[in-house]
This record gives structure tokens, sequence and C-alpha cells, in this order.
């Protein structure tokens, strides 16, 4: 048996770099306009940021899905089950309200932008899940899914409302394109630009500190307590990590689908469930995928392709589902459940 | 085994008034009594709100006697009951306001047959409008006057709103044509494209719509293909957006510096309310573009 | 007797599910080398009181392991001192025997779950111990109950304890595989000195191999001592609430069967 050393870490992680940057190439090689290729300087620099902004979103989705996974010991998990993406939606949805306006003007100017109001929401859903599903300081993995379902449906049933009532617009619609999950950022600040990959670095950090307990967390709660680990303790810190930076990806582009969910399945393709080797691995492809979507949206934008910016949610809504059901299938032939 | 046979002679029962009640149900709906002609002028629910703006602006408010749910609040329409859009239609309400005729907007082929149906049922004419291209919002006024019996109004309207447009021509002629980018609500590079009315009165008001000439009527696109599009001038068409939307679309131009637009100041944001609207509006749409593309002073820069 | 009982030494030990007791005052100790085995009906509390010695319940009185208040513990230096096997272990479906001896080793791993050497050379040699080496890249789905029994108790030795508490580890496995896993586990305490407590229904394979009995009924204590003494028929007809018989052995343990009832 050879140990999990210091030095095979930096290799996994050099291997996951490696294939993340390979990916992020392909992608700066492709756009909305030009041939497929090294682009031009002007090209360059602006393919460069959502390349480097899908790089990012898909790193958190996909190393919050590990995350779910694991505590939540069910692999349909993924990081939108406990009220992150429809209470981001339904905060950005009250923010262009017009009625909202005069909630969101201070003396000094703005209180704040969407993405703001985004990830207020997000938290305040996450908080409101974990406040329903924790029994004495405890969070249980059946519980937490429960509450987050319901909590998801509530924000959905509250959104669909709104929309049905409120007809101030002359067209129906809106700045809704937040909803759907999009790269192409809406001005995002130099600030905004660097917040949000620090505060996805050290989340992510803090979680590959945590992998080897992360492996542990798999088994029952007593066998992980005479194993060493605090399991509750591990749960609480975890999810709420894992829920912060799903938070910050979705307050950046909206709610995308199905990275969280399938990264971790086609790492454990290559390295198996061992959650030290998935994490980089599934973080890279996460990051590596989600801009090759994006990519493909920029491309297929280009006069002779479909002629308009699909939403990156679609693509990968649709490379996601046909995925998941070939794995289903897989597993079907094996004889073990997913 | 007898408490079985109770619980069966129960469950038999209720099946049986469910069965009958359902019967009676759906024997007395779809049924509704056709209504009598309603005396006088034509009577018109007007499920297109570019339809209702139309008989609005022509003189022709006392026809109206229902609306539909997207109209905007205008103090002519308030009283009038909200009846529907294309999507749903609140037969209860328009059965009680009786029109004569209903004005929907259907692509040909789509009308729903329960529509029709129903409309039959009830005695109510369907006029199904098509004004997608600015010419189409001429034929439109004629046919709402042929509908409506009022034909000296409708032909009054169509003068004042080519009149109208006339003008833009008369103001605008001779200059260059500006290159633009027009913008619409969806989000900040949602554009509008080639073939629709606000293209063409975009190409009045003395503009060149850069995204002409695609299939896509209402394409959205990327920010490489800003750059590379390069317009000289960008119209953001935000009817009745709030104002945190409103700066926020600001914000977002101010940042695109690469684009001629931006460098040399010739952002404009326009919120009127009747912007995308393809009615007698028109006109004042085209002189709010032409406003942007050929005078002094510009409105709404960033 | 002080140096005896150092391993473990619990006394009046008390909890409730809700208003219902399930410990009254229980007294346990246990030396290393030991094989001490907790008897009782279901629902006499044995799980619940392996489960308060290892700090999993918060039971109402005192607990010492290797003279040390259980609350001055942390789970990670506890881990590597004590180690426990529920009734039914987890394991991932996926899982090769390699992976799930690994984790035992969860204890002594640094931070970002980094090994060192020594934990490989751990997992080893108690594979070859156990004669799991030949299938350590096997899945563990494709194992025999008996088999997988051992690899779960292979994860309880590498976490090099002092003492395991099993629960009712034998109980899914049929008879040969019952006798080896105990025969197994008093070689095990044997050879390296662990404290062997395990939970039983088996009377008489207890009685086969451990050093002491404990009978648990209803929460408390009733007995506790060699098997000779503890395997008393009318006591354990009272506590298990049928007629049981006692048959001598000569030179042997005796043995106890339910008397067998009369055809109506």
């Amino acid at each position: 048996m050879k140990p999990w050393t210091a030095k095979r870490l930096v290799w996994m992680i050099a291997i996951s770099l490696l294939v993340w940057v390979v990916l992020a190439t392909l992608c700066l090689m492709v756009g909305s306009t030009g041939e497929f290729g090294w682009p031009t300087k002007q090209a360059f620099q602006i393919r460069l940021e959502p390349v480097l902004l899908a790089s990012i979103v898909g790193a958190a989705l996909a190393s919050a899905g590990v995350v779910y996974q694991a505590i939540l010991q069910n692999p349909l998990a993924d990081p939108y089950l406990l009220g992150v993406s429809s209470g981001a939606m339904l905060a950005a949805y009250l923010w262009q309200l017009p009625w909202a306006t005069r909630f969101l003007v201070t003396s000094s100017g703005w209180a704040f932008g969407q993405q703001s109001a985004a990830f207020a929401g997000a938290l305040i859903a996450i908080g409101i899940v974990f406040a329903l599903a924790s029994r004495r300081g405890r969070l249980e993995p059946i519980t937490l899914l429960l509450v987050g379902v319901i909590v998801n449906a509530i924000n959905g049933s509250i959104f669909m409302l709104l929309n049905a009532i409120v007809k101030d617009t002359a067209t129906p619609g809106g700045p809704l394109a937040f909803l759907v999950g999009t790269i192409q950022t809406t001005g995002l600040s130099t600030r905004q630009e660097i917040a949000a990959p620090v505060v996805i670095g050290i989340g992510w950090l803090i979680i590959l500190f945590i992998a080897g307990q992360l492996n542990v967390a798999m088994l029952s709660e007593s066998e992980s307590l005479s194993l060493g680990v605090r399991i509750h303790r591990l749960r609480w810190v975890a999810l709420l990590i894992a829920s912060l930076m799903t938070a910050s990806a979705v307050a950046i582009s909206g709610p995308i689908g199905f990275v969280g969910l399938v990264c971790p399945h086609l790492a454990r393709l290559f390295v198996g469930n061992d959650q030290r080797k998935l994490l980089p691995l599934a973080t890279a492809l996460g990051a590596g995928l989600l801009a090759v979507a994006d990519a493909a949206s920029r491309k297929l934008a280009a006069r002779g392709g479909i002629d308009t910016l699909l939403p990156v949610g679609v693509i990968t809504g649709l490379l996601g589902g046909p995925f998941f059901l070939i794995l289903l299938w897989q597993n079907r032939r094996r004889g073990s459940v997913v | 085994m007898r408490g079985c046979r109770h619980w069966s002679l129960v469950i038999g029962h209720l099946l049986v008034i469910l069965v009958w009640s359902l019967v009676i149900c759906l024997a007395g709906c779809d049924r509704a009594k056709p209504i009598a002609p309603h005396p006088g002028p034509v009577t018109v629910a007007s499920l297109v709100p570019a339809a209702t703006d139309v008989i609005v602006q022509m003189g022709a408010t006392d026809h109206l006697v229902a609306v539909s749910n997207w109209d905007a609040k205008l103090p002519e329409i308030a009283s009038l009951p909200r009846a529907g859009d294309y999507r749903t239609i609140d037969w209860e309400k328009i059965a009680q306001a009786k029109p004569g005729a209903m004005i929907v907007q259907f692509a040909p082929g789509k009308m729903p047959p329960g529509l029709e149906e129903k409309a039959k049922g009830m005695g109510i004419r369907l006029v199904n409008v098509h004004i997608n291209r600015l010419d189409e919002i001429f034929k439109a006024i004629d046919q709402l006057g042929a509908e409506m019996g009022e034909p000296t109004k409708a032909a009054a309207a169509s003068k004042k709103l080519q009149g109208e447009l006339d003008g833009v021509r008369q103001r605008v002629a001779g200059q260059a044509p500006v290159r633009t980018l027009l913008v619409h609500s969806e989000s900040d590079l949602s554009c509008v494209g080639g073939g629709n009315f606000m293209d063409d009165l975009l190409t009045i008001a003395g503009g060149k719509n850069v995204l002409s000439g695609g299939d896509n009527s209402f394409p959205t696109i990327d920010r490489e293909q800003l750059v590379s599009l390069n317009p000289d001038a960008v119209i953001v068409l935000l009817p009745g957006e709030s104002q945190q939307v409103i700066d926020r679309a600001k914000g977002f131009w101010a940042g695109q510096t690469t684009v001629s637009a931006v460098t040399h100041g010739r952002v404009y944001i326009l919120t009127d309310s009747y912007l995308l609207l393809p009615g007698m509006s028109a006109g004042k749409i085209a002189e709010q573009l032409a406003n942007c593309l050929h005078a002094d002073s510009s409105k709404g820069q960033p | 007797m002080d140096r005896m009982a150092q391993l473990l030494e619990a006394s009046n030990l008390s909890f409730s599910y809700g208003v219902r007791p399930v410990l009254r005052e229980v007294g346990i100790s246990m030396s290393s080398g030991e094989v001490v085995a907790l008897l009782g009906p279901n629902g006499s509390g044995k799980t619940t009181l392996l489960r308060a010695l290892l700090g999993h319940l918060h039971a109402a009185g005192s607990i010492n392991w290797d003279r040390r208040a259980l609350s001055s513990w942390t789970r990670r230096e506890l881990a590597r001192h004590v180690a426990y096997l529920p009734q039914t272990p987890t394991f991932d479906a996926g899982q090769t025997v390699l992976d799930v001896l690994r984790l035992g080793r969860a204890a002594y791993w640094t931070a970002f779950g980094i090994e060192s050497p020594r934990d490989a050379e751990v997992v080893e040699s108690n594979a070859k111990l156990l004669e799991l080496t030949d299938l350590l890249g096997r899945s563990m789905d494709e194992l025999s109950g008996g088999q997988r029994q051992r690899v779960f108790v292979g994860r309880c030795l590498v976490q090099e304890p002092a003492a395991m508490l099993l629960d009712e580890p034998s109980t899914f496995l049929d008879l040969r595989h019952q006798v080896e896993l105990c025969d197994l586990l008093r070689r095990l305490s044997r050879e390296k000195q662990i404290g062997v407590l395990m939970a039983s229904h088996d009377l008489n394979l207890a009685a086969g191999y451990s050093d002491r009995l404990m009978l648990l009924h209803d929460g408390a204590i009733v007995a506790s001592g060699s098997p000779s003494d503890v395997l008393q028929p009318e006591l354990l007809s009272r506590v298990y609430g049928i007629d049981i018989q006692r048959i001598e052995s000569p030179g042997n343990i005796p043995v106890v069967i339910a008397r067998p009832q009369p055809t109506p």
C-alpha cells in the first residue's frame, strides 16, 4: 500500500491544474467572432474574462458538490439542495422590482447591487434550512435533504406568485437573465472580481484540509466518532463552507445546474471515492467543463450559428442529463447502486 | 369480513355521488349562453397591448370593454377589466363585459382550437391581428377601424402616424445613418435585430442596426461580438424599469471602454413606457430615437 | 487489584431515552488481555452501554479509560485507544478491502488527510495477521459475510487500540465463522494484550471464549463473574423469560439450552 503522502497530494493538484489549463486554453481559442485558433490580443483579453469566471464558478460548484455528496451520504446531492439557488433567485428577482427601489437607496447611494442581493438571499435560505433541520445542535442528513426540498419549493412558489402578480413592466420579462444562469458578466466591479476567487479559494483550502475526515463522514455516526472524527462539528463546518462557496458562485452567475452534480461523479471514474484525491480533480473538471460549456455557447452565438447567446445553464443541462443516464446505465450493468 | 363489506358499500356510494356530480358539472360547463350583441357601437375586448394602444389613441376608447393583462396603466382604460393575454383568457370577465369582438394575436396555425370554439359559442367575433413590422401597424389600424365601424378615425390616426414618421424622416434627411446597437430589457446584451418594427423605426430615425441581417429578431450577443461590431451609438430600451436596474445598465455600459459609442459618450438610456410597443406610439418612438442619434442635446446619457 | 482494572473502569452509569431508563447504575471494568462478554436479552441495554462507554451518548456516572476520565479524552486520542465495531458496520459500495482497512487509520492522519509510512506498515501487518493480504484488492461486496467481518475487525485493529468494543459481532455469521471470529478475538486479546468487550446473543459461544461474563437485565447488571458462576439456570430463566436448562460438561464450561417444550 502506498501511503497518501504530501508529495502525492501535490502531484494530484498539479495534474488537476494541468487538466484545467488544457481545457481553458481550448476555450480561449474559441469565440463568437473569428475562427478556431489562438486569438488576437484584443479577443484574448475579452475572452479571458468569461473563461476565468466560468472556471471559478465551475470550481466552486464542483467542490461544493463533492462535499454535499460526502456529508449527505447521497450520490444525487447537488449544491442547490439546501436552498442556495432558489434563495438567490428570489432575492435577485425582488431586487429588480420597482417597489424595491426605496429599500435599496440609502443616503450615500445604492445599498447593494443585484449580485449582493442574490448572495444575501442565498445565505438567508441556507440559514433557514440549517435552523429548521438542526435538532439539539445536530444536523441529520435526511432531515437536511427534506427541509432543503421544502424551502426550495416555497421559494419557487413565492417567485412564481410574484411573477404572476407583478405586471408593472410593459414587456413581460425584465432583467431576468440572471435567473437562467449566465457567465457573460453584467459588469462585475474589479473588487467583486477579486473577492469571488479569494473567498472561493479560501473555502476550497479549508475543504481540502478536512478531506480526510470527509472520507470517514460516509460511515455511520457512531463509526465516525469511534474513528476520531467529530462528525457533528464536521457536518456544520463542511456544509457551511460548501454553501458559502455555492452562494458566491450563484451570486456571480445565477444558478447553473448539473456541474455540482456531475463533476464529482466524472472525477470518481478516474480516482475512485477517496475525497482527498477526488476534490482536486473534481474541482478542475468543474472549472474546465463549465468553461467549455461557456465556450460552446459563445461559439454557437457566432453569425451562421444559432445567432444568439444561449445561457450556459442550457448547455450544461443538455450535456449533464445524458451523461447521468449513461452513468446510471453502466452502474445497473455492474450491479451496484450509483 | 363484515367490516369489509360495510366499507365497500360506503365507497360505492361515494363513487356514485362523485360520478353524478361530475356529469352535472360537465353538462353545465362549456355551454355559456350566446351573448346578445350589444346595441349601439361595436364593443371590443383587446387582449393585445398594441391593439389597445391603437384603439385608445385613435379616439375609439368607448368601444373598449376589456383590455389585456399587460396594458399600461393609462387613465383612459383604468376602469376596464383586465381579461387575459396571449397565454390565458378570463372567460368570466369576458362574458360579463359582453364584447362583440375580441382582438388576439396568434401566428397562423397557432390559435388554440378551444379558443375559436368558445368565442363562437359566446357569439364573439375573433379578430386576429399580426403586428410585427412597421407597415403591419398601419394595416392593423385599418383592420381595427373596420372592425369597430370607425373608418374615419382610423384614417385620421393613420395619417397622423404617417405624418409623425415623415417628420422624422425629413429631420434626419441628408445625414449619414449612425451605426447603432439597440438593447432591450432582458439583460445588458439582449439586443434587437432585424425584421421587426423597432428595426424599421431605427432606420427611419437615421440609424443603421449593426445586428440587422441575422436570423434572429432578438439575439443576445456576447462582449466579444460587441467589441467586434463596435457600434457608434448604443440605445438601451428599458421601458418601465426600476431605478436600480437603470443604474445597473449605466454601470455596465460605463465599463465597456473599448466600444466607440462609449468613448464618444453616445450611450442613451430610454425609459418611456411605450417603447417596444408596436402601436400608435411608433411615431413617438421614432422621434425619441432620432433625438438620440441626430440632435445636439442627447437624452439620458450615463 | 488496582493494576488489574486499569484499562476501563466505569461506575454508576445511568441513561434514559426520554422517560424510559435504559441503564441503571451500571458498573463495569476491564483489564488488558481480557475478554469480557456482555449478555442479556433484546432491549436490556447492551448497545446503549457500549455507546455510553465510548461517549457517543451522555450517560450520568463516571467512566475512566486508562485511569483518565472520558471527558478528558479528545475524540482522536480515544480513537487511538479504543476501537468500536457496531452491529451493522458501514461500507461504501465499490470500496475495496484495502480502502476499508486504511480508513481505520483516520485518527492518525494529519492535515489534508496525509498518511505516513507507519500507516502503511500497520495496515499491511494487520492484513497479514488476519490473512487478508490476498483479498486487499477485492471489492467489499464480493466477500462473504465471514470475510467481511474479518475486514472490519482489521479496521479496528489498525487503530492500534488497547481495547475493542464489539456489538454482537457474530450475529450474522454461520456457525463456523462464528467460532472462527470468537477464536480470533481471543487470540488477539492474548497476543496483543487488547481488552475485548463484546455484546453477545449467544450464551454458549460467549461462555466458551470469554474470561468473564456480565449479565444485563433491564438496564442493570444482575450477574458478573466466570462463565460457570453466571450461567445459573434460575437466573437465566428469569432474565430471558423462558425455561433454561444447564448441562454439565466435566472438564469444560457448562452448556445452557432452552428446555424443550413438551408437544401439546
